[in-house]
This record gives C-alpha cells, sequence and structure tokens, in this order.
C-alpha cells in the first residue's frame, strides 16, 4: 500500500542544508516533508570539517583547476556568520559551536602579498581581522613553524561539529511539525497544474514548493524534471589525529595550499584543506589517497612542528557537491516555478544564510542578501531550459 | 629501512635500570616488559583519555591501546609487544 | 635438457618479479613462507611483536627459555626453519594502510617510529585474530584481561603462578585450554564460567565421534579440570567484577533466571571467542562472506585461500577458522598455490602434500563447524547492560548513552557511532564492536549487523611517521 500525502513544501535531501532549511519553515508552520536516500547527515555533511569560514577563503583546493571568486563570498560570509550566533542560541542541544578566530598564514613574500591584498577586500565587506607579522603571530600562537612570514587572524573563524548540528535542526523541525522519511528513495517527479507529484520507493507525495539539496545528487534528480545541469562533485579528505589537551585554540589556514587546520571540542586535531581522495565513489567510500594524506600532513607539520609527534587515528573522505565554477548555488529553477535548489561550495557555512534564503525566496519575500548571480541558470545547458515537467521531450 | 634489534646478543640479560613512571627498577635486557610489570606489581600502564581512570593491559595483544606508554624519546609503545631494553623510561600515556 | 632449461629460466624470471609478502608471523604466515622459501621463493614476512610466532607460538625470551625449557618447540623450529630458508624478517613492523594502487603496503616499524612502503606481488594475510569482548559492570578493572593475555602471562613470560588465582570466563573451547595451561603452571583456577551449554549431551553430542582425537582431547581437559577441582559451569552470565582488598568477586546470573552466583578470586580471564584482524582484507576491498551477526567480515577464500583478488590470500584465524593446525595446513596451501601460479606444476611430491593438506583441512573444517554450533549463542547469553557498564572503553561511553539513539526505529551502525562516538577512539571498535552490534539487534530487529567501516591507518601512527612516506621509496628492494 503507498501512502500518500500533500504538503507544502517537500526537502529532499537530509543533510546541513535539508535540515536548517526544515527548520526555518516549520517554525513559520509550513507544512514539510523531508525525504532522503539514507539517514540524516550521512554525505557530505557528515564528512566535512566543520569549519566556519568568514575570512576570505582560499581560491582552490589542491588540483582544483578554477579559482573561485572569493571576494564574492565575503558579504555572504559575514550575514553567514551572524546567523550562526542566532542557530546556538535556537538550537536547545549542544552543536560544539566555537567561534575562537582563524589564522591564515603566509609563507613568503608573494603569499603574505596576497593575505594583504584578501585584508583589504574584508575591510570593504565589514569583516574583522588583524594582520600578524612573523613575530606576532608567534606570540600569538606559539606553536608555529619557523616558515610562517605574515599571517591574518579573523576573531569570527570557528566551527561547529558536523556531527552534532544537523541532527539537532532535524530534531528541531520534527518537533516544529517536519514530517521525515529516511531511507526512502526518490523514484520520480512530475509537475500537475502547480503541484509537484514525488514518487518514492514508499509512496507519492505532493507539494506546492520543491526544494533540492541534494548535495552531489543535485544533477540526478534535477533531471527527473528535465532540468539538465553539470556537476563536478569531488572526494577530499579530512585527517584526525588522537586526543590532546587543549593547545590550539585557533583554525589555522594557509592562504596558497589547501589545509586548515583545528582542534576539535573532544580534543582531537583534525587535518584537511580539500585534498582529493583518489576518485568520488558516489554514495559510497572514496578510497583515501596517500598522496593526499603525506601531502596534507607534511604541509601541516611544517606550519604546526609539534605535530610531528602526534598519532594520526583516522582518516576519510566525503563528497563535495562542487560545481565547474567552484561557486555556491542558491534559487529557483529558471523555468521551473516553485522549483528550488541549493548547494554547491561552502554550503556548511553558508547553511543557515540559505536556510533563511530559499525561507525568503518560497515565501516571496525579499532576500536579506542579494544571490541573483548564484542561481542555477548558470550551470544549465542550452537544451536543458526545457521547461520543467514537461514530459513531452522525455 | 634496516630494522633495529632491540639489543645485541651481548646485551640481552644484562641488567639495566628500568624507570617506569618515575619509579626505578632493575630489570634485564630482552625480557618481557608485561611479565615485568606483573611481576612487580605495576597494575597501571596508561591513563584513560576522557575517564583518567588508570587502565592496565587487557587483551595482551595490541589491540586494545591500554597497555601505551611514552618511552625516553617520546614514541608510545604497547609494552605488552615490546622487550626491554637499555636505560628504558616508561611513562603513561595520558598520564 | 629442454625442460631443466624451461625450469631455469621460470626461476630466474620468478626471482626477478615475484615477492610474496606474508602479514602475520605466526603458524600460517610461517606455514606459507616456509613453503614458498623452501622453493626459492622471494618472501618477506611481517609481525608487529619483537619476534615471529603469533599467539600460538609466542616465543619465551632467552632469560625464561634458559630458566625453564623452551615452550612449543615445534613453533621454535618452524621459526629458525623460515629464517635458515632467507626469508626477509621485519618484526615491530605494523601494516597500517595500502598504497593507492593497491600494490604496496604501508608499514610503521614501532621502534623507530618510521613507516616505508612494501611492495608485493603476492599477499598473504595471516594476521589473525582477537578476542571477543562483552561488557559488564567493572570491566575496566585492572584485573580483568582476555584468556589469552592469562595464558601468555604464565606460559611465555612465566610470572610466578604460586599464590595466583584465576577464573575463566566467557565461551570458547579455548577456555579450557587456557584453564589447562594455568593447571599446569601451578596457577589455582577458580573456575571455568562458560555462558552457552556445550557440555550437555544431547543428540547433537553424536557427531562428536566424528572427531575421536579431539574427543579426547576434551576428556583430557575435562578430567584435568574434575581432579583439581575446577568448577565447570554452563549458562553463567558475567554481570560484574567488584575489586575486593587483592583480589575480586565476580558476579554470574543465569538467563532463565535463578540466583546470583558470586565467585572469589584474584585475575579474571574473559573472551567469548574470536574475531578476525581483518582491517587490510577489507581495505583492499577483498570479497566478503555475510556479516556475522556480530558484525564480523570473513573474506570469500577458496580451499587454498585464494580471495577474489588472484594475488591475495587469507590464511588463519583471519579468514575465519580456528585452531592452529588449520592455520599450518592454510598456510601450506597457499604456499603452494602461489607456487604453482609462478612455477607451474611443481610435480607428484608438491601435488599430493597439496592433496593431503585439503583433506586434513577439510576435517579441521569440519571440526569448526561443529565447535560452533556447540558453542552457539542466542541474543539471550548477553544480558541488556545497566546504564552504569562502560561500553566504550576508549572514549569513556556507557550503556546508557544507546538508549536515545536505539528509539529510532532505523538505525545503523554509522549512525549510531555518529551519535554516540561509540567506535572513535584508540582502538576504533575492537573493544566495543561486538557489543554494539549484539545490544542494537536485541533493541532494533531490522539493525543489519555490520563493523565499523574500516579507514586507514589501521592503528594509530604518528605524522611524523605518515610523512617519511614522501621521501622514502617503495621498498621494492630486496636484491637478490
Amino acid at each position: 500500500m503507498t501512502l500518500m500525502s500533500d504538503s507544502d513544501v517537500i526537502i529532499i535531501g537530509g543533510g546541513i542544508l535539508g535540515a536548517s532549511l526544515a527548520f526555518e519553515l516549520t517554525k513559520e508552520s509550513i507544512r514539510v516533508q523531508l525525504i532522503d536516500r539514507s539517514s540524516v547527515g550521512r554525505e557530505g555533511s557528515g564528512a566535512t570539517a566543520g569549519n566556519l569560514h568568514i575570512q576570505a577563503v582560499h581560491t582552490r583546493r589542491p588540483g582544483q583547476v578554477i579559482a573561485l571568486d572569493n571576494v564574492r563570498l565575503l558579504p555572504l560570509q559575514i550575514a553567514a556568520s551572524r546567523l550562526w550566533d542566532d542557530a546556538e542560541q535556537e538550537l536547545p542541544e549542544d552543536i560544539e559551536l566555537r567561534r575562537t578566530g582563524g589564522l591564515t598564514v603566509a609563507e613568503s613574500e608573494l603569499q603574505g602579498e596576497e593575505i594583504l591584498l584578501k585584508r583589504r577586500h574584508e575591510i570593504e565587506a565589514g569583516i574583522p581581522g588583524e594582520i600578524l607579522s612573523s613575530d606576532e603571530a608567534r606570540r600569538l600562537l606559539p606553536e608555529l613553524g619557523d616558515s610562517v612570514q605574515l599571517a591574518e587572524y579573523c576573531p569570527l573563524d570557528g566551527y561547529v561539529n558536523p556531527l552534532k548540528v544537523t541532527p539537532a535542526w532535524m530534531r528541531a523541525a520534527i518537533r516544529q511539525g517536519l514530517t521525515l522519511r529516511t531511507h526512502d528513495e526518490v523514484l520520480n517527479i512530475s509537475k500537475v497544474s502547480s503541484s509537484w507529484i514525488v514518487k518514492t520507493k514508499n509512496g507519492q507525495f505532493t507539494c506546492s514548493k520543491l526544494v533540492i539539496v541534494a548535495g552531489p545528487w543535485m544533477d540526478d534528480i534535477l533531471s527527473m524534471v528535465g532540468v539538465s545541469i553539470r556537476m563536478n562533485p569531488v572526494a577530499i579528505q579530512m585527517h584526525l589525529t588522537e586526543r590532546l589537551a587543549p593547545r590550539l585554540p585557533f583554525l589555522v589556514q594557509h592562504i596558497a595550499e589547501g589545509m586548515s587546520i583545528k582542534q576539535v571540542s573532544a580534543g582531537q586535531i583534525m587535518i584537511g584543506g580539500g585534498w582529493p581522495a583518489q576518485y568520488l565513489a558516489l554514495g559510497e567510500t572514496s578510497d583515501i589517497s596517500v598522496e593526499s594524506m603525506t601531502g596534507n600532513l607534511s604541509q601541516a607539520v611544517r606550519i604546526l612542528p609539534f605535530l610531528q609527534k602526534v598519532r594520526l587515528l583516522r582518516s576519510w573522505s566525503g563528497a563535495l557537491g562542487a560545481t565547474a565554477d567552484e561557486m555556491p548555488i542558491i534559487g529557483e529553477v529558471p523555468g521551473a516555478e516553485g522549483l528550488f535548489v541549493a548547494g554547491g561550495t561552502y554550503a556548511f557555512t553558508f547553511a543557515p544564510l540559505w536556510a533563511k534564503t530559499l525561507l525568503n525566496l518560497i515565501l516571496k519575500r525579499v532576500p536579506a542578501v542579494d544571490v541573483s548571480d548564484l542561481g542555477i541558470g548558470r550551470l544549465m545547458n542550452a537544451s536543458g531550459s526545457q521547461r520543467a515537467g514537461d514530459n513531452r521531450n522525455g | 629501512m634496516n630494522v633495529d634489534d632491540v639489543a645485541s646478543d651481548d646485551e640481552i640479560r644484562q641488567v639495566t635500570p628500568l624507570i617506569v613512571n618515575g619509579r626505578k627498577y632493575e630489570a634485564y635486557v630482552g625480557e618481557s616488559l608485561l611479565g615485568f610489570f606483573f611481576e612487580n606489581n605495576i597494575l597501571s600502564t596508561s591513563i584513560n583519555l576522557v575517564t583518567e581512570e588508570a587502565r592496565f593491559a587487557v587483551c595482551g595483544m595490541g589491540i586494545c591501546s591500554e597497555c601505551e606508554m611514552v618511552d625516553e624519546n617520546g614514541l608510545i609503545l604497547r609494552i605488552c609487544q615490546t622487550r626491554i631494553r637499555q636505560n628504558m623510561t616508561l611513562t603513561s600515556r595520558g598520564a | 635438457m629442454a625442460s631443466e632449461s624451461r625450469l631455469r629460466g621460470r626461476y630466474s624470471e620468478m626471482k626477478a618479479t615475484n615477492h610474496v609478502v606474508i602479514v602475520g608471523g605466526g603458524p600460517a604466515g610461517l606455514a606459507a613462507a616456509e613453503t614458498l622459501a623452501r622453493s626459492g621463493v622471494l618472501v618477506t614476512i611481517i609481525d608487529e611483536n619483537p619476534d615471529l610466532g603469533g599467539q600460538y607460538y609466542r616465543r619465551r625470551t632467552k632469560g625464561t627459555t634458559d630458566q625453564l625449557g623452551d615452550y612449543r618447540i615445534d613453533g621454535t623450529h618452524l621459526i629458525n626453519s623460515v629464517k635458515k630458508l632467507g626469508c626477509t624478517v621485519l618484526t615491530d613492523s605494523y601494516v597500517w594502510g595500502i598504497s593507492n594502487d593497491k600494490h604496496s603496503l604501508l608499514v610503521e616499524n614501532s621502534l623507530v617510529g618510521k613507516s616505508s612502503r612494501v611492495s608485493f606481488d603476492y599477499l598473504i594475510v595471516a594476521s589473525g585474530g582477537h578476542e571477543i569482548h562483552y561488557p559488564f559492570s567493572n570491566w575496566q578493572s585492572t584485573k580483568v584481561m582476555t584468556p589469552g593475555m592469562l595464558s601468555r602471562l604464565v606460559t611465555i613470560d612465566a610470572i610466578e603462578p604460586i599464590g595466583r588465582r584465576a577464573i575463566l570466563v566467557g565461551s570458547g573451547p579455548f577456555l579450557l585450554a587456557v584453564a589447562s595451561h594455568l593447571i599446569d603452571s601451578g596457577v589455582a583456577v577458580d573456575g571455568v564460567f562458560e555462558v552457552t551449554r556445550p557440555y550437555r549431551v544431547t543428540k547433537f553430542s553424536i557427531f562428536a565421534l566424528f572427531f575421536p582425537g579431539k574427543c579426547l582431547l576434551f576428556l583430557h581437559y575435562r578430567f584435568k579440570l574434575l581432579k583439581n577441582g575446577v568448577k565447570l559451569a554452563q549458562g553463567s552470565r558475567l554481570r560484574s567484577v567488584q575489586d575486593s582488598g587483592d583480589g575480586i568477586i565476580a558476579t554470574f546470573d543465569n538467563k532463565s533466571g535463578g540466583e546470583s552466583v558470586l565467585v572469589e578470586s584474584q585475575l579474571l580471564g574473559v573472551g567469548y571467542g574470536f574475531r578476525p584482524n581483518s582491517e587490510l582484507l577489507e581495505a583492499l576491498n577483498v570479497t566478503r562472506e555475510e556479516p556475522t551477526i556480530f558484525g564480523h567480515f570473513y573474506p570469500k577464500v577458496d580451499r587454498f585461500g585464494r580471495t577474489s583478488q588472484a594475488n591475495v590470500f587469507a590464511v588463519g584465524e583471519v579468514s575465519g577458522i580456528e585452531g592452529f593446525k588449520s592455520a599450518i595446513f592454510g598456510g601450506v596451501l597457499s604456499g603452494e598455490r602461489i607456487l604453482r601460479d609462478i612455477k607451474g606444476s611443481q610435480g607428484l611430491k608438491s601435488a599430493l602434500i597439496t592433496w593431503v593438506h585439503q583433506l586434513r583441512s577439510i576435517y579441521e573444517e569440519a571440526f569448526a563447524k561443529f565447535l560452533k554450533k556447540l558453542y552457539q549463542f542466542d541474543l539471550e547469553d548477553f544480558p541488556n547492560l545497566d546504564s552504569g557498564v562502560l561500553l566504550c572503553r576508549c572514549e569513556g561511553i556507557y550503556a546508557s548513552e544507546l538508549d536515545g539513539v536505539l528509539s529510532q526505529s532505523e538505525s545503523d551502525m554509522a549512525y549510531v557511532k555518529s551519535e554516540t562516538r561509540i567506535g572513535m577512539g584508540l582502538c576504533q571498535g575492537r573493544m566495543c564492536g561486538t557489543a554494539l552490534n549484539i545490544l542494537v539487534k536485541k533493541k532494533c530487529p531490522k539493525f543489519v549487523s555490520s563493523g565499523f567501516s574500516v579507514r586507514m591507518p589501521f592503528r594509530p601512527v604518528t605524522i611524523g611517521s605518515v610523512i617519511e612516506l614522501e621521501s622514502v621509496g617503495t621498498r621494492d628492494d630486496i636484491d637478490v
């Protein structure tokens, strides 16, 4: 017997974007159903480092070809920053949010100039921060290696425990009326007049607004409504050490190379930065690359030499739903009224911002930030701009 | 990579000082650390990183990680898989 | 002669290209090494201990041997043979990962804390197994250990037995063997407490007659226990251990109700059989059997130990058949099979050896299956845990943490782990993984038993050791 039900909004994807959006929608008493093929926060949202990037991000992961436009992201980052403080207040569970700040380091004069340039952009965007000489940086963090020549400290950087935040948002949404369907796969989507009909393994569900926040599966799901886009997902690695007594109070990043290091609440040191796993196996484990591991860890040891004696406990990979231009995606799908998407890079940092933005777009209010250039239209193939739900051409 | 033997044939069975958590003992080079601990009533090897309980070896075969101790070079050893060598100093991991 | 020169040609070709790496220096690994090295194959055998032997053939140190003589001298002979035949022996060496191309192992020497790559053309995984645990109140007492550790302390490390007392708890024929070792050494055994009921005469017992040698061994153990007044209890579930002065008080109950039993002793050896050290096999992604109810994975292997990957073999405890005899047969069979691969058919003598070993290994496997049935668990042998019982030893997580999580109707291992942190500590779930499977299965019948996912490093290694790999080349080196 198949289930049938009607909601205002159906969300496809149970990661941090789906959970935070469900929370915002149900807060306004909107009837929401969320569907995920596995369990909550299982994919990228569970595998990520959980960093909250507020100072300008580095433009390239190791192996990344196209540089992202980090200046464009700055006003979005400062907006997200404020919302993370709200999130901590609103959620009853401890999500281990830490806003102790972050350092970005440079090891050469050229890299130092990149930091100075980025600082100028941040000042324009209203992001607080300070430039530190190598001595000042070492006074702030005595653990820093000798090769650090210049650094920037931004007090708003931080992190949150990815394993706690997605379930926390989801549980809060459930208390506000969310219907959650995990381990359920979407088979088919169609449109009948102004309603979307989502067919899954377990039933058929209708809604007036449909949101796809399915990470690297975004293109798969969109193809069900006749929208053709290309995602360039990649699997990136994270490395985790044994527990240590507290000694690293900030996030430490590198301006040039993919490197982010922090000590999490449990005392373990997490080392990442976007180094690629061997390949991407969607929905399965993507094998760890030894070269990426040694590369990432060598950098880490150069910047924080105490890591030499610290033991690596585990490594893992997670899928990043990146696009060709390495930028975020957010907005209503052109030619498909009532269909919204969000995803792309830095989705974790932007999660509460995308949640509020989608909420506003769904309710036809003006969003607080301008995201018109981040719509999915830029990724749609020429032939993909047929009207969504129009099944005549298959 | 050359595998250095823990002790040459001449050194085996020589008496050597062995310091465990600051207390000095006398031991034979090449003997079993686990056996030595038992005989000398040293009933704790590591301090649990979360609960701070004193723990001792459980499995005797390198699985449980509760016999971990830090040697004089700062290396973490599993004493159930380590033999006594010259002038060894051991401190509980997690202490 | 044409055949001779063909053989020589093959030999030199083989010498230049075929390197067999054996992980694990116990009976299985040693038997394989001997078989291969005797025919001139390049062999490297890697073991994390200071000497070869594994658990069953663990060597006494020189001092102990001088005082008390050797122990299981056939182990010494086998090890000496392997060394004399020219195998490269890497001791104090732990395999913690594999290269991207899956043709090399990442190995750390724990004495110096440095890693290197060891390449292989053939890999024999003989990494053995470790004891299964189930928590009880005050499980973390320093007087609690595995039966294996108790046995090793007494027989190998030769601790002073007079005045020591111990009890054996858990499940499996291993408890009887260890009790026997302890009695022989002079340790007082205050009882053997088996949680299942294998020592009853039932219709199934008749199958024991197929294995007369094993029956005799069992009777030998049984009489030894009787002669020494050692109680053999069945259906006993260990619930708690209290430290009491220099000793302990263990409390047992029975799944069908009845009074608790209290037993005084000094040391407690508890274990419920063995689970495989299968990390390397899982990382290589060989095809697996369906997971057991405890979430243990065994590789799918043929009679010679070959896995789904033609150049990877799994033998001994890690492949699921217990017992040192099976391990040796498995080692010989894998060695013979690899020899046939690289050198062609080895002649009549080799064929005969192979046949005989296959038959013997079939016999041992049949016995192993009989034992599994005899010592079969049901979920009620494992009691629900009180909230104060420590479940994840490394991370200090108590059984009560599971309650909230288990109320979800669908739980899988990854979910339970991410919600509770169970299995995220230093032992990466080796101590608590089985118990977690049992506890979740009891509460959620739909739960699919599974191990924790395996990731590199299989055991913690220093970051300094890992980055060594960037500068060190491949150890392809063994120039003959």
